[in-house]
């Protein structure tokens, strides 16, 4: 728990966090953290989904103001917050996000500096800042876009590669790079890196943000752990190891949210052969038997969701093929349907909730024709089914005439989800299911998995807090970089191995 | 080359532009004839500046547009004929100052309410519709007054310049000096990804409220030709203007998404939209076919520019 960096390393204290603390409604995203940031140095920031890294990064980049805390500049005085981007850059702190933010009508000179200039005056004449543009891309590839270039017509990794040039032209004191160089290949990463250390010995700061460790190990020179939104310690690189901080990201295994005997698998519900989630992803397969709980985990965005979603029909893999139980191919959720497989989606307000409709109607929104007499809606089947499926998620609710809205969210949560459970299917997809609920939902909604799987279903759920595949998944698959890195049984899943996965890591060690 | 041209905004509008003269001149040969041109001009001047007003909003994304520019049109034309000239103002060195900082700030406001409040920019400029609508009214309860003498210039000729030319000539040179600025860079920045320009430093808030700040202004122009074209103060002549610049902006290959597009495009497809107004009279279509054609066009050219520049994303 070194809050004391070591000598070596890093020279003056440049921008520090003190005490930050940030709540979004009922989510502490962050909660009394703090962070120093020296000169010459490279500066990693590891930690799992939710843990704040983001709203770190964005409180720096000021784009979201901190509840409480302050942050520290270089000529030592303290600031509440950086008000804009454009004030955070005016105090030396420059971001490439992890979305590659590029105005797609803008030629790649005109992204570089895009908000360099105020309205009237240029900062630096348009010829320089082309010629500035071009000798800053030529450093980062071998193969540099055309500066004039509009950049619509651009691939993602040079797109990335201009959102990087718009920060470098700017020089800043510290460079937050928030998991920004995942679109670039090999070579370009390299020169990237060397640019880094460049700027290192010249004395700047360099945050820097990435899922994998071996990058991180050989560039950083320190380390922050971010766990549950609080930094648990800063280290130096040198005298760590990877599984160290894996280990301290991960932290002590929490009591699993719920334990549950594993049945024995049934006949296959659903197979992927030669899957690829993404261009540079290995293809792999997998197998869902009946009865089974496969718990699906990962960094945000390396491909977990987009597999998922193949199981549902919404996302066509780049490669080979999601069957069903039968053989058939699954294509689009309506054949999805068919083949008995439900899915719960993870954005309850957008794909989940119909607003303005009462709890009934969304219950029985996509199963309605069962309860239709003679092309009339038969309300008391509506009601009893409802109670049937419900029943065992104790939904609190007034009157089913009420529009879901008048629910918690957690309440909402167990609509939808008997929603699909009133379709009997024989696969159920759950992506994320517990986001955004409180504990007691948390565990209704746990009992209902267990009881589904006891009754033969083959369950698939995408957990964003790993505690949730602890204990009660089979099973759980570990993306990293577009497929599993690592299937873990359930009595190898802890919070190390999964989080270890996470980064690519083999094994978080023994503690 | 050729491909590159084509995926230009201004394209379709600009093809269709071609094809209308051609029409035009095969069925009404005198229509281009000296004696006939300043009046032409007048009549077109006020749409044209229309068109030209309607698109930085639209242009600076966000769902951005202003649909109180026709209002504005016509409470400018009430304001200089019955504020300014019917209290016995009528020097040009305070008239059209007086009705550019009436456009502006009516621009202004529709910023402010769309910028800073986060209103709906439909819903906002709605609002001003509205608001505009009524206070002509107030202003001038019915048609009347005229025109001071030197404001006729620009509905008629100054020796051998139509004088309704003189007014788009200014609006464009502005339009030409602001392409030059950073401002500009920013806008498209804004209207292609309002978060990318944020992120980067962009003050968004700042950039939309001055696209909506000099549709103001060239909405003031429109109404100073309007004045000059009617010779007199008329409180129902503006609305009509508003749906008509749109549709003009559209044509013109402005993306409604914002970022794409400019005013030399919402200019040519105007002049399109009257060259088809004209064709169809001289071939003695009744009027109300006139709104159809706008429409069917309008579709189509929403159509084609998609297809523009879904092509232009691949090919460039």
């Amino acid at each position: 728990m070194t809050t004391n960096p070591p000598e070596e390393s890093g020279g003056r204290v440049l921008y520090a966090l003190r005490g930050v603390s940030k709540t979004y409604g009922a989510t502490r995203a962050l909660r009394d953290c703090s962070i120093e940031i020296r000169s010459h140095e490279i500066h990693a920031l590891v930690g799992e989904n939710g843990s704040g890294k983001s709203t770190l990064v964005k409180i720096m980049s000021g784009i979201v103001a901190p509840d409480r805390g302050v942050i520290q500049v270089p000529d030592g005085t303290e600031r509440a917050r950086f008000k804009t981007p454009s004030s955070a850059a005016s105090e030396g702190v420059f971001t490439v996000f992890q979305e590659t933010l590029v105005a797609e009508h803008l030629s790649v000179s005109d992204n570089i500096w895009m908000g360099h200039s105020g309205a009237l005056r240029w900062r630096l004449p348009i010829a320089q800042q082309r010629e500035r543009s071009r000798s800053t891309l030529a450093e980062l590839t071998a193969n540099p876009p055309d500066v004039d270039q509009i950049v619509s017509g651009l691939p993602l990794a040079r797109r990335q590669l201009t959102v990087i040039a718009r920060a470098l032209v700017r020089d800043p004191r510290l460079l937050i790079l928030d998991e920004s160089t995942s679109a670039l290949d090999v070579a370009d990463r390299e020169r990237l890196f060397e640019l880094l250390r460049r700027r290192r010995n010249s004395g700047h700061a360099t945050l820097f943000i990435s899922h994998r460790m071996d990058e991180l190990s050989a560039l950083a020179d320190r380390v922050t752990v971010l766990r549950a939104g609080a930094s648990v310690a800063t280290l130096a690189m040198s005298d760590t190891s990877t599984s160290e901080v894996l280990n301290l990201a991960a932290g002590r295994d929490l009591a699993a949210a719920r334990v549950r005997t594993p049945e024995t698998p049934g006949t296959t519900r659903v197979r992927a052969q030669g899957v690829k989630m993404t261009p540079e992803a290995e293809p792999f397969d997998f197998t869902l038997k009946a009865g089974e709980l496969v718990g699906v985990a990962g960094l945000e965005g390396h491909g977990q969701d987009l597999f998922i979603q193949a199981l549902a029909g919404l996302f066509n893999p780049l490669a080979g093929d999601v069957l069903g139980g039968g053989g058939q191919p699954i294509t689009s959720l309506r054949s999805a349907s068919r083949q008995g497989i439900a899915y719960v989606p993870r954005d309850r307000k957008a794909e989940g909730a119909f607003e303005p409709l009462s709890i009934l109607e969304n219950f029985s929104m996509p199963t309605r024709n069962r309860y239709s007499r003679a092309g009339w809606l038969s309300n008391r089947a509506q009601v009893a089914a409802f109670n049937h499926y419900s029943g065992p998620l104790k939904v609190k609710f007034g009157s089913l005439r009420d529009p879901i809205t008048s629910l918690s969210g957690g309440n909402q949560q167990k609509v939808i989800i008997s929603r699909w459970l009133a379709a009997n299917p024989i696969v159920v997809l759950l992506n994320d299911p517990t986001r955004g609920v409180d504990q007691a939902t948390k565990q209704d909604i746990y009992g209902l998995i267990d009881q589904l799987c006891a009754g033969g279903a083959a369950v698939v759920m995408l957990a964003t807090e790993v505690e949730e595949l602890i204990g009660l998944a089979d099973r759980v698959l570990v993306f990293h970089e577009g497929s599993p890195f690592a299937e873990l049984s359930h009595q190898e899943s802890s919070r190390s191995t999964i989080v270890s996965a996470m980064f690519g890591q083999d094994s978080g060690g023994q503690e | 080359m050729f491909r590159r041209t084509f995926s230009r905004p201004w394209f379709f509008a600009t093809a269709l532009f071609v094809v209308l003269l051609a029409a035009n001149l095969l069925v009404l040969p005198s229509f281009v004839s000296s004696a006939n041109i300043a009046g032409t001009l007048a009549v077109a001047a006020p749409l044209v500046l229309a068109a030209m007003a309607a698109t930085p909003s639209i242009l600076s994304g966000g769902g951005g547009i202003d649909i109180s520019i026709g209002p504005l049109i016509g409470f400018v034309n009430v304001f200089i004929i019955g504020v300014l000239v019917g209290n016995g103002i009528d020097s040009p060195w305070l008239v059209i100052p007086a009705a550019l900082a009436v456009g502006l700030v009516a621009g202004l406001a529709n910023g402010v309410m769309v910028a800073y409040i986060r209103l709906q920019p439909i819903v906002a400029t709605l609002g001003s519709y509205l608001v505009l609508l009524g206070l002509a009214l107030v202003v001038m309860r019915q048609p009347g007054g005229s025109a001071p003498e030197w404001l006729l210039v620009f509905g008629s000729s100054i020796g051998p310049l139509p004088g309704a030319l003189i007014l788009v000539a200014l609006a464009l040179a502005g339009w030409a000096v602001l392409r030059r600025l950073p401002y500009y860079r920013s806008l498209i920045g804004v209207g292609s990804d309002e978060r990318a320009a944020f992120t980067a430093g962009v003050n968004v808030a700042r950039v939309r409220l001055v696209a909506y700040g000099i549709g103001g202004l060239v909405a003031a122009f429109a109404g100073i030709a309007l004045t000059a074209l009617v010779r007199s103060g008329d409180p129902n002549l503006g609305a009509s203007y508003t749906v008509v610049a749109i549709a003009a902006v559209v044509l013109g290959g402005t993306a409604v998404t914002g970022g794409v597009g400019g005013m030399v495009g919402s200019i040519i497809a105007a002049v399109d939209i009257l060259l088809i107004q004209q064709l169809l009279s001289a071939t003695r279509v009744p009027s109300f076919w006139i709104q159809v054609a706008y429409g069917a066009i309008l579709l189509v050219a929403l159509a084609v520019n998609a297809g523009i520049r879904s092509a232009g994303k691949g090919l460039r």
